[in-house]
């Protein structure tokens, strides 16, 4: 019988199906660092709010690059459903440290579809994906540096932290 | 005159899904009528039978619902489902692709 479907589809359909949830884990993303600009925002943490509400873009546009791809080699991407986004934070701190968690399982989920990839021979879905493999790493390496800096404020107030929060990133 | 073959992709209890490689589409025999569907449509009712196979949606349909209503072609067919032709569906779609895979390794 002949390959039709290879004909229609350029990416491995598993592969597609990993990408979909990964639209998914983005635009999760996009709207939990949304909810933390707010938070700040109403505290008046200004440089934390800029840095959340330009997280929040990027992360979507992660969203939208993925969800190209998908439709541009044949396949269908499908538009997520979020819910359940908190929108209560204790402290500044605890933002960051979720925002660490949050980046850390994006990227490991990022290199489980690099590795379907590679199991079934997606080059050119892994080719792609070597864009967000390098993207995560600065992202985390973002978030840890502000991490280490508060630690080395020690009890300092918000207000300085805040000044010290790199909005253009 | 163009000789249309339909060549048997998968057959489950209740439907069958065909490819036709001269008019580069595929078939889904619902026992009642025949449809002709692309693979972007093809494609759609793969993430539907996902959707309706989620442990969530069967426990809907046992407890509530006994019947679904499928669109598909863009809406140009409607096809009412029982709870046991929506778990067949969903074993055609399983089916279908898994010879698909098959057939596209034995291809290359």
């Amino acid at each position: 019988m002949e390959n039709l479907t290879r004909q229609e589809i350029s990416i491995n359909l598993e592969v597609m199906d990993m990408l979909n949830e990964q639209i998914e884990k983005e635009q999760k993303a996009s709207s939990l660092y949304l909810a933390m600009a707010s938070w700040c925002d109403q505290r008046t943490l200004v440089n934390s709010a800029a840095f959340f509400y330009k997280q929040a873009e990027e992360e979507r546009e992660h969203m939208m690059k993925i969800f190209k791809f998908i439709n541009d080699t044949g396949g269908s991407a499908y538009s997520p459903n979020i819910s359940n986004i908190t929108h209560e934070f204790s402290s500044l701190r605890e933002i960051f440290e979720t925002t660490l968690n949050h980046e850390i399982s994006i990227t490991q989920s990022i290199y489980k579809i690099v590795a379907k990839c590679r199991q079934v021979n997606d080059f050119g879905s892994e080719n792609f994906l070597m864009w967000f493999v390098e993207e995560q790493l600065e992202e985390e390496e973002t978030i840890k540096d502000i991490l280490d800096m508060f630690d080395l404020s020690g009890d300092m107030p918000l207000q300085f932290i805040d000044e010290r929060i790199p909005v253009d990133q | 005159m163009l000789l249309l073959i339909m060549e048997l992709i998968f057959s489950s209890a209740y439907y069958s899904s065909y490819q036709s490689s001269t008019e580069r589409c595929f078939y889904i025999d619902f026992g009642h009528k025949t449809v002709k569907i692309t693979f972007c449509q093809l494609l759609s009712l793969r993430y539907k039978a996902k959707q309706m196979s989620a442990p969530e949606y069967i426990h809907n349909l046992l407890n509530h619902n006994d019947t679904v209503l499928l669109s598909l072609c863009d809406k140009e067919h409607l096809i009412l489902l029982d709870t046991l032709m929506v778990l067949d569906f969903i074993n055609l779609m399983k089916g279908t692709f898994a010879m698909i895979e098959l057939n596209a390794a034995l291809v290359s």
